[in-house]
């Protein structure tokens, strides 16, 4: 590799670790549950309608329990994507960090695990970081034995 | 009616947050960051209820929370930390702050309600 080449393979890597970022924030599937759930307080609203123009027993007992279930289908959606939004939210800050490490270790040249502790921002993180620390030590300190 | 802010970098998560609030019949204010939240409160904002996260660009949650408590109109109105952050240290610093309940990511929308009602000032 020439001398230089290490910045902009850092360079490229922070626009990579970026881009998976963005594309976490920018996930559909959230978008999609709200637009079911938008769809079905429609048709909700519509199916009395249907009650009225069709009398009858058995028409207004399927519409109960078509309303009945379209709601609970719509708040369960609901509950899914906020659910949905906050684990897309932990792995978008996950992603955050990689793409921030990156970018400050291709400005500075240096950057330590200290200062990659610092940009942390869950527990799972720090519990990475010390699995990671401690396989790096273990592998280091084979390597120097069999030297 | 009751008027919650809520504060978070997440585009997902603040139209999730604004959906489970708004159908449990609250009115829902928002905003992306620190900065911009207190801009709503010396805007005249007066939220019953401050919903907030802590890693935000801008000013983040603590520096939103210590501007929010200086602030006469909101020098005691509840703000609940929601955050991925779950370290004990996270939480002394966001209870020095002034923050009074604190809810890790995920949560679920039943304990999020709860939280937001027993915090509520017309509570018990």
């Amino acid at each position: 590799m020439e001398p230089g080449d290490d910045a902009l393979v850092l360079a490229i890597l922070a626009a990579q670790a970026a881009g998976v970022r963005d594309r976490i924030e920018n996930n559909e599937t959230i978008d999609l549950m709200w637009r079911t759930t938008d769809v079905l307080a429609r048709l909700a609203g519509l199916v009395p309608e249907l009650s009225r123009r069709n009398p009858g027993a058995d028409m207004e007992r399927q519409c109960a329990a078509a309303i009945v279930n379209m709601t609970d289908i719509s708040k369960s959606l609901d509950d899914m994507a906020f659910v949905q939004a906050q684990r897309q939210d932990f792995t978008r800050q996950m992603a955050d960090c990689v793409a921030t490490a990156i970018i400050r270790l291709a400005a500075r040249g240096q950057f330590s695990a200290e200062d990659l502790a610092k940009l942390y921002v869950c527990a799972e993180q720090r519990d990475i970081h010390e699995t990671a620390t401690a396989a790096f030590h273990q592998a280091t300190a084979r390597e120097n034995s069999l030297t | 009616m009751t008027t919650i802010l809520v504060l978070d970098d997440s585009a997902p998560m603040l139209m999730s947050l604004t959906r489970i609030l708004k159908n449990a019949g609250y009115d829902v204010e928002t905003a992306a960051n620190g900065k911009l939240g207190l801009s709503k409160l010396t805007g005249g904002l007066k939220p019953s209820v401050i919903l907030t996260d802590l890693n935000m660009p801008e000013m983040d949650g603590i520096e939103f929370i210590k501007g929010a408590r200086k602030s006469p109109a909101t020098r005691f109105t509840p703000i609940i930390v929601l955050t991925t952050e779950s370290s004990a240290k996270g939480r002394d610093d966001a209870r020095a702050a002034g923050a009074t309940g604190w809810l890790t990511k995920p949560t679920e929308p039943a304990e999020l309600l709860s939280t937001v009602q027993r915090l509520l000032p017309s509570h018990g």
